[in-house]
């Protein structure tokens, strides 16, 4: 019985490969085996050409099998690289890839000699001791860097704390290729920085050389999960910070840099990259900007962060209109992460946001003057708020997600009336957004671990918990095919969720990439995943193979 | 007999739930792990309460909630839950809990009044507002 299922998996396979070598034969196929598995599945295996800046990885199926698309690999050498947790690529290095032919190869791994450098935040945050409440606060140091290095730290109580507040007195768009400091002082409480610093001098290794606590880790993908090829694009310098990513109709990709003073743009063909520099508004302040938004004219607007202001990128003549914040309105913490042009040809504005005043900002384009408004004057004032992901529906009314809080404000264009809703959870921290062409706001809850729809026409909610805790997702985007799509700073995984039946596939990416806005381009069948590699200095396209 | 006397603690323990919730101090909830903030101190009156078919007695869930300021300047929303219930972390101490109006509406629903009952004479003490509304 046995041996018959597997004979007739056997022919099933044979003539699947048969039909397979008519239609569209690999470029490069083999096994993926260790000593204790002789068919790894979840296994992501990279291919680089020599001298390319674009790596494709695909996903070793049940059988062990991985296998290149003849279309993705052209003839040349390649090295490999492997992906899955407590393993290393044993052999073989490099793969030859012939003209019109399918090369094979069968892929061993050995034992990793440090699987904890392979475990990613949200693992650390499931192994590392203590309560949820101390956890917490680390969600904002996946900022910067993962939290490797926090545990593999030595500090103890005492001397985490001068470490802690020089930390917080970073601008949040730095990245450990350009570290840059903010001009305001912050001032933390003290009895805040003692409670993490002394939390944290329990889960590093100040007091033994080894964790004495287990490490959890993730299971690699299995079944849906593998039907998936991952195409990155590495960026000409390890600087350049892809923050917000978008794909236009003539199929370039256009970024937002979160910590140098340029648009970029990526020719996802030919892996050919451009860049575009704005003008320094403020020496001696953090470079980079935060959100990339098109306008109706297929224009790009910028949100310039500590240089303060926004920024209009003339597609056509490749120049820019800069926006500035007058320096009698400024601060030294002025700040601007966000920008939302979409309907601004309705009324002549564009809704951007004041950080550090904790509201709202609209610029008349036309007299490039502003008007501020606080949407929580009404509120407790103890309480902290920020403005964040900004969506304007059809009259130009302001959609925001209150990223320090729980909930999602509207903003009346024409009376500046706010209206506050609280997410159904508690401290949700909602944070990037995307208004659907039914009137839905789909976004991340941050804190709560949660996917969520407001329905701006019912003004009601829906949450979804994301499955994997302690991912904390940034940023929510529906397809034209109604699957909600996610991605994080915490785990390298990119989440697609069917919101109708629950269903959700989990696609882990071939190294350390901290996403922030995810983009879907609907002009492709099934659509296309865009997202930036904010620490890595790439951009990543991921293709979903059912 | 049996029925009110549930009811009455039903409307107790909300009362307690609301202040609780209301109380907690808040540690990380917002901002950065280290500048978050410990207490609303700053909170006025919360409102909470039911709201409820008039003709037939029973909660009614899905409802459109709405704290609003007289002046037009600012409102709250939300939506009463399975239970019919719903609550409202409320404005900043600085506003007048009599210049709050509560409103609810649903589908297929007329609103037909909001019963008020402060709970106590401390200016920022929860507020409790029923809504009576009926099906059209």
């Amino acid at each position: 019985m046995r041996m018959g299922n597997i004979a007739l998996a056997a022919l099933i396979w044979m003539a699947t490969l048969a039909e397979g070598y008519a239609a569209d034969a690999p470029a490069l196929t083999g096994i993926v085996s260790s000593a204790t598995e002789s068919k790894m599945e979840g296994v992501l295996v990279t291919a680089q050409k020599q001298g390319s800046t674009i790596s494709v990885t695909v996903v070793s199926d049940r059988d062990g099998r991985f296998a290149f698309p003849a279309d993705r690999l052209g003839e040349g050498k390649y090295a490999l690289r492997v992906r899955a947790l407590g393993f290393e690529l044993d052999g073989p290095q490099t793969a030859d890839v012939p003209a019109g032919k399918t090369a094979s190869l069968d892929i061993k791994l050995k034992p990793a000699a440090d699987m904890a450098s392979q475990m990613t935040s949200t693992e650390w945050l499931m192994s590392m001791p203590g309560a949820p409440e101390q956890k917490a606060p680390l969600i904002e140091c996946m900022s910067c860097h993962t939290l490797e290095r926090v545990v593999r730290s030595k500090f103890n109580a005492e001397d985490f704390g001068p470490v802690l507040k020089r930390m917080s007195n970073y601008a949040n768009n730095s990245t450990q290729a350009k570290v840059q400091a903010r001009v305001e002082n912050r001032v933390v409480p003290e009895d805040r920085v003692k409670k993490v610093a002394d939390y944290l001098s329990t889960a590093n290794l100040s007091k033994s050389d080894k964790w004495t606590w287990p490490l959890q880790t993730l299971p690699r993908p299995s079944g849906k999960a593998t039907r998936v090829i991952v195409t990155e694009y590495d960026m000409p310098r390890n600087t350049i910070a892809p923050h917000d990513v978008r794909t236009d109709k003539d199929g370039n990709v256009w970024y937002s840099n979160f910590v140098e003073n340029f648009i970029g743009k990526l020719d996802p063909r030919t892996g050919g990259h451009e860049e575009w520099a704005y003008p320094q508004q403020r020496d001696g302040f953090p470079s980079g900007s935060l959100a990339l938004e098109p306008d109706p004219d297929g224009n790009y607007w910028l949100a310039l962060m500590f240089q303060t202001g926004v920024a209009r990128f003339n597609v056509a003549t490749k120049s820019f209109d800069m926006f500035p914040i007058p320096e009698s309105a400024r601060t030294i913490a002025t700040q601007q992460s966000m920008v939302q042009p979409r309907q601004w040809k309705v009324d002549g504005k564009v809704w951007s946001n004041e950080v550090s005043k904790q509201g709202i900002l609209r610029l008349d384009v036309a007299s490039k003057t502003w008007e501020f408004v606080d949407p929580f004057k009404a509120m407790p004032m103890g309480r902290p708020h920020s403005p964040y992901g900004l969506a304007a529906d059809a009259e130009n009314n302001l959609y925001f997600m209150d990223f320090a809080d729980e909930n999602i404000g509207k903003v009346e264009a024409r009376t500046f009336r706010p209206t506050v809703y609280p997410t159904p959870t508690r401290f949700s921290r909602p944070r990037r957004t995307m208004l659907d062409g039914e009137g839905r706001l789909w976004f991340a809850e941050f804190a709560a671990n949660k996917l969520a729809m407001f329905d701006t026409k019912k003004e009601s909610f829906r949450e979804w918990a994301v499955p994997t805790p302690h991912s904390y997702p940034y940023d929510a985007y529906l397809d034209k095919t109604g699957m909600l799509w996610s991605g994080n700073m915490s785990n390298d995984r990119i989440i697609r969720f069917n919101p109708q039946t629950g269903d959700s596939t989990e696609y882990l990416l071939p190294r350390s990439t901290n996403i922030r806005r995810i983009f879907l381009d609907d002009s492709t069948t099934p659509p296309t995943f865009w997202a930036g590699n904010n620490h890595g200095a790439s951009i990543l396209k991921l293709e979903v193979l059912d | 007999m049996k029925a009110s006397r549930r009811s009455a603690r039903s409307v107790l323990f909300a009362a307690s739930a609301a202040l609780s919730l209301a109380l907690s101090p808040n540690a990380f909830a917002g901002g950065s792990g280290l500048d978050g903030f410990d207490e609303d101190e700053d909170r006025g009156s919360p409102f909470f309460g039911e709201v409820k078919d008039i003709k037939s007695g029973k909660s009614v869930e899905d409802a459109r909630v709405v704290a609003e300021l007289s002046s037009g300047g600012a409102s709250l929303v939300t939506r009463s839950d399975a239970e019919g219930r719903y609550r409202i972390a409320g404005f900043g101490k600085d506003i007048n809990p009599d210049d709050v109006i509560i409103s609810c509406t649903k589908e297929g629903y007329k609103s037909i009044d909001t019963i008020r009952n402060r709970l106590s004479n401390d200016p920022n003490a929860p507020i409790e507002v029923d809504c009576l509304i009926e099906k059209q």
